[in-house]
């Protein structure tokens, strides 16, 4: 399993090509079909649940799980993880859509096969630097950065992060919140790599960039962020460097300005409120255990200590 | 007849010399069951502040900068845990076990008084141990008391690294210490009756504890494996429970092992402590409603039977724990016919009880009105039970509050409600002392109504699809809004309880104190305990001879006695006394 192989396919396997792969929180099935669901999981042990359909099955390392049941309503339910799986847990969820055939079918049709995903093109970062000299306007052209004009810092960010806030950008999940001042300017220039040849590019350009971490411009209580940061770092890991088995990116030597910004945006679901921003949405419950005036300028004070 | 037993001729084999022999040291099983009650109890509070700093998360969340998601789940994992073994069972054995059968059994103390000692001490151990784990890097451990593995013994979980291994050394611990006790008291039931005690005559106070206690005996060793199998895996890298598989992205070392094996061992012992703790529960009660009732216990047969039969269902029951786990589906069945099969005998424990106080004279006083609400939340706890042991009514509710519910109810609530009324009868006796009757009610009616203002609307949460063991709901468009108000509503019930227990220590220390003399036998109760030459009884029990049964533990309101008691030892008319 890895980053292009999310779901672990086997590369060798002539018959896994025509696999569909749907690496996405949100699952579609069709209404009135029969469903049998095949349970893995690759860590511990979770719990596949749509309270709404009456239907719950652990998911167990090592072991291959199942249920049948079959969806009768159309409509958008919830899926939620019923079985304790670490710190996280409450936060794990995803969204389950029963659509009609036409729905069904024109979401099917959309997502990539096996053979797609592993055609995706590889970036070539020297073609990427061009596309690049748009964002090193506001970003920097190292990607340190720019508090002035509101741009995060770039260089070290993990890559399938900063693809997934590009389309997230393209897609109008992020940036068209109301309240969020800064999203509105990058989601039309993440329209400018719309293609993915260049979208792969640029992002292949921003990893060469050297990781320099920002320099701090807060102070607050560490000691008071190091016991909130118990909570983060089980996902983002405890230097703050980012895990994409959670889902979670790099925090340590980001802009500090810009976490305290985000943590205050998922608090207030201007980031995260799009119902297709799943992963948005589970920072926002996280975030909503910071409490106090100084949690979130506490908690990166600490992630500043990170090096 | 030249029978003279045993403890008549030599009462003094470990007379306490000094004060700390007597206090401290102390082989008697009274002194031990003090120090077993009263560290249990201490435990305990510290697991009821656990409860209230989730439920204020729950109810008002984002309010309180210092219970993070982190912290949350200690929280849930230490309490669950402590209320469980550290409080229930070991109040219920340890403590009442302890004091009661000996007494209950016309017997000098336990068979084996050293190592009934050594039993206390050990646990001490244990309990000091798991309160560790609050002090160590990462504090205790946060993997829910089921502790199931993987994720147990994996970063991501609280604890991980110190926590889990303090907790399944205490547990390891504990259950050293509950087998010296264990065989004590079993030892002490079949051994050391005094003449006349058959089986058939003895109080269910210790016919709940005698099987509850064979019950461990069996059902402990399965957790003593499992913690020490899981001990293996986390500190050398063994794979008994861990499958091959990745850690937040990183490929671990493991390999082969099975995560379900864990769950089978883990209820293989759990299901049976459900019944550890309530079987001494289901005995308690029956005496003290019976002896606050003035009537002979209905059926008492049916009860010793019941409780027997209970015990034994017990064992093969345990996967109705797990019927989503991903074990067999087909398992299911054969499980679910089990469980409802132990209503059976639950049932008639529960019909004798209400057929108790039939036409009683039933006293109102506080160990009753215990009792009377044992009924009520037991019946409560079990009528939801059969719902969570049907496999296709269990598969929504699982993993909801309905099962918090259910088990807070049948569990939680029930022991704790007899073991008040166990501790407001048998304070009396212990310390010569009558508790205060007033603060007593007031503790009762706090405590009853507020666990129904507690658990009845979880039952609705539960129904509604709210899932157990989550820090925050988010935004979860199944979950109505109103749930927050009940929520709400929960935890201020929750801090009323706990005000209650405040009363209840209150009480305890003021009655210590300025409680009027209680005398002998302050209820007119039948069984041997009440019968000491002093109150409370001094080392040896019984003076220099040994009480002699006549007669079962219920004689209560017999037709053509002058009282409306007759105690155990005392003989029928016209006999001969002196049995030389």
């Amino acid at each position: 399993m890895t980053v292009d192989n999310p779901l672990g396919v086997d590369p060798d396997d002539p018959t896994g090509k025509d696999d569909v792969i749907v690496a996405d929180p949100t699952f579609h099935l069709l209404v009135d079909q029969p469903v049998q669901v095949l349970l893995r999981s690759t860590d511990v042990l979770h719990d596949f649940a749509v309270p709404q359909f009456r239907v719950k099955m652990d998911l167990v390392p090592g072991l291959v799980t199942y249920q049948w049941f079959t969806p009768t309503v159309v409509g958008t339910y919830e899926m939620l993880c019923e079985e304790l799986c670490g710190v996280g847990h409450f936060a794990m969820r995803g969204r389950m859509v029963v659509d009609g055939k036409a729905d069904y079918d024109k979401w099917l049709a959309a997502q990539p096969t096996f053979a797609d995903t592993q055609a995706r093109p590889v970036g070539n970062a020297t073609a990427g630097a061009a596309n690049y000299a748009t964002c090193s306007a506001c970003h920097g052209q190292r990607g340190e950065g720019n508090q002035q004009l509101n741009a995060p810092k770039l260089a070290g960010l993990n890559d399938w992060y900063a693809r997934r806030q590009l389309l997230d950008f393209q897609h109008g999940v992020r940036g068209a919140e109301k309240g969020d001042t800064f999203g509105p300017q990058m989601a039309p220039m993440s329209q400018l790599v719309v293609d993915p040849a260049s979208r792969e590019n640029v992002l292949a350009h921003i990893k060469t960039l050297p990781d320099t971490p920002a320099p701090p411009t807060i102070t607050g209580d560490v000691e008071h962020g190091r016991r909130l940061f118990e909570t983060c770092q089980l996902c983002h890991g405890d230097k703050g460097e980012g895990r994409w088995g959670t889902n979670a990116p790099k925090l340590a030597g980001m802009s500090d300005w810009y976490l305290i910004r985000q943590l205050e945006y998922f608090k207030a679901r201007v980031r995260g409120g799009h119902e297709g921003d799943i992963y948005g949405d589970q920072m926002n419950m996280v975030a909503n255990s910071l409490v106090g005036p100084d949690a979130i300028n506490d908690v990166v004070a600490y992630i500043n200590t990170l090096r | 007849m030249a029978y003279v037993a045993i403890a008549d001729r030599d009462a003094h084999l470990h007379d306490p010399q000094t004060f700390i022999e007597k206090y401290i040291w102390s082989q008697d099983h009274k002194v031990i069951a003090i120090q077993y009650g009263s560290v249990a109890i201490f435990v305990g509070l510290i697991a009821l502040v656990l409860s209230l700093l989730m439920r204020l998360e729950i109810g008002f969340p984002d309010t309180f900068r210092f219970i993070t998601p982190y912290n949350y789940y200690q929280f849930v994992t230490m309490h669950g845990m402590i209320m469980v073994i550290y409080l229930l069972t070991a109040l219920f054995l340890g403590g009442f076990g302890n004091y009661l059968i000996p007494l209950m059994c016309g017997a000098r103390d336990m068979v084996f008084p050293y190592m009934n000692m050594l039993s206390f001490w050990v646990y001490l151990l244990s309990v000091i141990v798991l309160l560790t784990s609050f002090f160590v890097p990462g504090g205790p451990t946060g993997a829910g008391w089921t502790l199931y593995p993987p994720q147990t013994v994996l970063e991501g979980t609280p604890g991980a690294d110190w926590g889990i291994v303090l907790m399944l050394g205490s547990l390891a611990i504990f259950i050293v210490a509950f087998t010296m006790g264990g065989l004590n008291y079993v030892t002490t039931v079949l051994q050391a009756r005094c003449r006349g005690m058959t089986l058939m005559r003895m109080p269910l106070s210790v016919w709940g504890i005698f099987v509850a206690t064979i019950l461990g005996l069996l059902a402990f060793p399965a957790l003593l494996v499992a913690a020490i199998m899981m001990l293996l895996d986390r500190l050398i890298g063994t794979s008994f429970f861990m499958p091959a598989l990745l850690s937040l992205g990183e490929t671990s070392t493991h390999n082969g092992g099975s995560p379900i094996l864990f769950q089978h061992l883990f209820w293989f012992f759990g299901h049976p402590e459900v019944y550890i703790v309530a079987l001494p529960a289901f005995g308690i009660v029956s005496d003290l409603l019976s002896t606050h009732a003035r009537k002979n216990i209905f059926g008492y047969r049916m009860m010793v039977w019941a409780i027997v039969a209970i015990g034994a269902l017990s064992f093969v029951v345990w996967a109705h724990h797990m019927y989503v786990s991903g074990m067999n589906p087909y398992f299911g069945f054969f499980f679910a016919t089990t469980t409802l099969i132990i209503a059976v005998p639950t049932a008639i424990k529960v019909y004798n009880w209400v057929l108790t106080l039939w036409r009683a004279n039933i006293q109102v006083n506080t160990p009753n009105l215990f009792a009377i609400g044992f009924i009520f939340t037991f019946v409560h706890g079990g009528l939801t039970g059969l719902f969570l042991g049907n496999v296709t009514v269990d598969l929504p509710l699982s993993d909801t509050y309905f099962v918090i519910g259910h088990f807070h109810m049948v569990m939680g609530v029930s022991p704790v409600m007899v073991l008040f009324g166990a501790i407001y009868h048998w304070f009396p006796k212990i310390t010569g002392k009558m508790p205060n009757e007033f603060l007593g009610r007031i503790h009762f009616w706090m405590t009853f109504l507020g666990t129904y203002a507690i658990y009845l609307p979880m039952h609705y949460l539960g129904i509604l699809g709210m899932p157990r063991r989550y820090y925050a709901y988010g935004n979860t468009a199944f979950i109505p809004g109103s749930a927050q108000a009940v929520n709400e509503a929960i935890t201020i019930a929750a801090i009323v309880v706990a005000t209650a227990q405040v009363i209840f220590l209150i009480n305890v220390f003021y009655s210590l104190r300025k409680g009027k003399p209680a005398g002998q036998n302050p209820w007119n109760a039948t069984t041997l305990e009440w019968q000491t030459p002093q109150t409370p009884p001094v080392h040896g029990n019984w003076g220099p001879k040994l009480p002699v049964v006549y007669r079962w533990a219920y004689d209560y309101s017999v037709p053509g006695e002058a009282k409306d008691f007759v105690p155990q030892n005392e003989p029928p008319k016209g006999h001969q006394t002196s049995l030389g």
